[in-house]
């Protein structure tokens, strides 16, 4: 293997590729980083088994070979090097990577190329002599880039993080014929988020595809994704028989420096029953509170400064307003230690007043992901689960919902 | 033909379960198929982990018949520890570094397996998760794992092994097809020695007859340099024994007794076991079925100068004395009593 890149685009490859390196496996090869030169491309490859990550850079390639080197060593002697053109070459009798920028120069000990596990690939550009079986099979969709990071945004940081649910770990992903849904819960609250698919030429999926993907797949993908090319959409192939779900993002084009001209991001699925959420979406309201999203995030973080050292607790007062005055929400937070906080904003009211109280990180949480200038709260008992949902898009489009707590005392 | 020296009855069993390649009905645990859990029950260095890593890759091989096959990408991943559907487990010490003689099993591992477990298998068909040494599991890790292996997901076979089966909980027993590892016979053992382990023929007889059906055991003692000299020792120091008196016996016991190596005191207590059978063994016109086939003058010797029934019985207060030992007796008054009846031969 003899090939050459630049080294702005190299960091960024390991930069990608590095997320899927495990850190504490029991197989030595999984803490290397697959180099791969083909094509006039070097391929950078990670995999954790539970994701497996390709990145594409674009490089001058003299002779084709693959190795597998420690992840972290050659990160940070990347990472430590000018910005400059980086020249590599093996040395296959003894899998020795040879690697010199500038005036530094560094041999690293790998490990062969072929014990490295199979990442499946989209196919783009598979050639004859490939096999056949490491090109991942199904359901293939396009969605916009832009659109899919905000949606995943809305829902991952619901998902719950305590390994012993591992079936909430993930987020629930449903494709529709023409809208895709996503919901991710942790028990105490539940974030749904589902768009419209308006495309020409849409693959026919015939019976809606439910999968869960790992909430921190789709956080790595969004992650990646910010580095994207937003003009081009995200490819996604779901197969349910391998229980394997890929994303394809391209580079942004136009630069030529700290760019990637492709990644495909590859996830386990979790094979289990998603707990069936829509049992808990309230069917109707008692109360129906309309808040600006900015002025009621900013009494809640207030409020959780109190409501630290008690079981982050904030109350919620909601005063119907009459005639000449519009209503009113009250925040409370006591610390029977460090004192208490009372915030009030204006509120459209509508219905019964009631007091109920929500875990402020919950809110926190909910509000910050919210896009729209107003929000809506319906409640029906202090008892009951709230739902929130940002005022000005479709009614189904977005909904969180927060169960309450007890208040202290 | 599986590269496994002996264990035919546990071979059959478990080539039977090997699904056949052609039907694809992938994963399914059909009539027949291989079961969710085994655990593999036998003495150390019997061969269980090696058993059930062939049976792993047996599973996970990807040629159509005859698996394993051993040259597959998938039986190379295993043989080199990087096949990403095959877990090994094995007891950690505190820092999280395998031990297997003074590590346990911890909670954490189990969270581990738990999640792996969950996530299908990224080449073969089956994820295979091999356990070791589960009688050192602790109870939490053992406790965690019982759901686990009571319904794994279909693509999870769990391969345990244990030295033996009272020393687990009844509840992991209970939710695994036990098989027990019979001692391999000796000439299996010399000939294994003689081809895969290039054995001088003398060095493999005597290390198959001592090993009482542990290949592992052998093959550790074949590559232990000082494995000789420390037999040598410790016989003639229980020849010098048998000859001494009481003071210097109760000495003895007290030197030994004072360096507190349990394993060390394990090892001498199998050497004279075997040794005072040998003895045994020729007083009953057997001598050529002995042990310590080198030593047969010596053998004869001392089985001459004793009568049977002070032999066996002296073999009973053995096996009483080593039974004693594992639990939390005073060492010292365990082994003065060992050596006060040690058979006199002068």
């Amino acid at each position: 293997m003899r090939v050459s890149c630049l080294q702005e685009n190299l960091a960024k490859g390991l930069s990608i590729v590095g997320r899927a390196v495990s850190s504490r496996s029991t197989l030595p090869i999984l803490g290397n980083i697959l180099l791969e030169a083909k094509n006039n491309q070097l391929r950078l490859a990670a995999t954790n088994l539970e994701v497996g990550i390709n990145c594409w850079i674009g490089a001058k390639v003299e002779d084709e070979g693959a190795i597998t080197v420690p992840a972290r060593l050659l990160t940070e002697f990347v990472n430590s090097l000018p910005a400059d053109r980086i020249d590599m070459e093996l040395a296959v009798r003894t899998q020795t990577l040879h690697l010199r920028c500038a005036r530094y120069d560094a041999n690293i000990k790998g490990i062969e190329a072929i014990d490295f596990p199979i990442i499946v690939t989209s196919g783009v550009d598979v050639g004859e002599d490939d096999e056949q079986s490491h090109v991942l099979d199904g359901v293939n969709l396009e969605l916009e880039t832009d659109g899919l990071r905000k949606m995943v945004d809305q829902v991952v940081f619901a998902a719950s993080t305590n390994e012993s649910q591992p079936t909430l770990n993930g987020v629930e992903v449903t494709f529709n014929q023409n809208a895709l849904k996503m919901a991710a819960t942790d028990g105490v609250r539940l974030s749904v988020r589902s768009v419209n698919l308006i495309q020409d030429g849409m693959q026919d999926i015939g019976e809606p595809l439910k999968v869960i993907v790992p909430a921190k797949s789709l956080g790595e993908m969004a992650r990646i994704s910010a580095d994207a090319d937003d003009e081009k959409p995200v490819q996604v192939i779901i197969s349910e028989p391998r229980n394997q779900i890929l994303f394809q993002v391209w580079g942004k084009s136009g630069e030529s420096r700290g760019v990637f001209d492709r990644v495909e991001m590859v996830s386990q699925l979790i094979s289990a029953r998603f707990p069936d959420y829509n049992m808990i979406i309230p069917k109707g309201f008692e109360t129906r509170t309309v808040m600006d999203t900015a002025t009621f995030l900013k009494a809640v973080r207030v409020a959780s400064l109190f409501a630290r050292d008690s079981s982050n607790v904030v109350r919620m007062a909601i005063a119907p307003g009459n005639g000449a005055q519009g209503g009113q929400v009250r925040l409370t937070a006591t610390s029977a230690e460090m004192g208490d906080n009372v915030n009030e904003l204006d509120a459209m009211v509508e219905g019964d007043g009631l007091e109920i109280c929500f875990g402020a990180h919950l809110l926190s949480d909910a509000l910050s992901h919210m896009d729209q200038p107003q929000v809506v709260l319906e409640t029906t008992q202090p008892t009951r689960p709230g739902l929130f949902r940002p005022v000005g898009i479709g009614e189904e489009e977005y909904i969180h919902i927060v169960m309450p707590m007890n208040p202290p005392g | 033909m599986w590269p496994v020296y002996g264990h035919n009855t546990a071979v059959h069993l478990l080539q039977r379960t090997l699904p056949s390649p052609l039907a694809d009905n992938s994963s399914q645990r059909g009539f027949g198929g291989p079961r969710h859990a085994y655990l593999l029950v036998g003495a150390q260095g019997i061969g269980k982990s090696t058993l059930a890593q062939v049976y792993a890759q047996a599973l996970l091989c990807t040629e159509p018949s005859d698996r394993p096959c051993g040259v597959c990408r998938s039986c190379r991943l295993i043989r080199s520890g990087n096949h990403p559907d095959f877990r090994l487990v094995a007891p950690v010490d505190r820092e999280g570094a395998v031990d297997r003689s003074a590590g346990l099993l911890r909670v954490e591992q189990a969270a581990t397996i738990i999640r792996d477990s969950i996530l299908s298998p990224l080449e073969g068909r089956y994820k295979i998760f091999l356990l070791q040494d589960m009688q050192q599991a602790n109870e939490s890790f053992a406790n965690k794992l019982l759901k686990t292996l009571e319904e794994p997901p279909a693509h999870v076979i769990l391969l345990l092994t244990a030295t033996e089966r009272t020393q687990l909980l009844p509840t992991i027993v209970s939710r695994c097809q036990v098989i027990e590892m019979q001692p391999i016979a000796p000439t299996v053992i010399e000939q294994a020695l003689g081809q895969h382990w290039q054995a001088e023929p003398k060095q493999a007889q005597l290390l198959a007859r001592l090993a009482g059906g542990r290949l592992g055991w052998a093959v550790t003692q074949l590559h232990n340099a000082k494995f000789d000299a420390e037999r040598q020792e410790q016989l003639e120091a229980l020849w010098r024994l048998a000859a001494a008196n009481r003071i210097q016996r109760l000495a003895f016991s007290e030197q030994t007794a004072a360096k507190g190596s349990q394993p060390q005191l394990f090892n001498m207590l199998e050497l004279w076991t075997t040794w005072w059978r040998d003895v045994l063994l020729a007083q009953a016109n057997c001598i050529d079925a002995c042990s310590n086939i080198d030593l047969r003058e010596e053998i004869a010797r001392q089985a001459a100068h004793l009568s049977q029934e002070t032999v066996q019985k002296y073999i009973q207060t053995l096996k009483r004395i080593e039974g004693y030992l594992h639990h939390t007796t005073n060492t010292r008054m365990a082994l003065d009593v060992l050596l006060l009846q040690l058979p006199r031969i002068v």
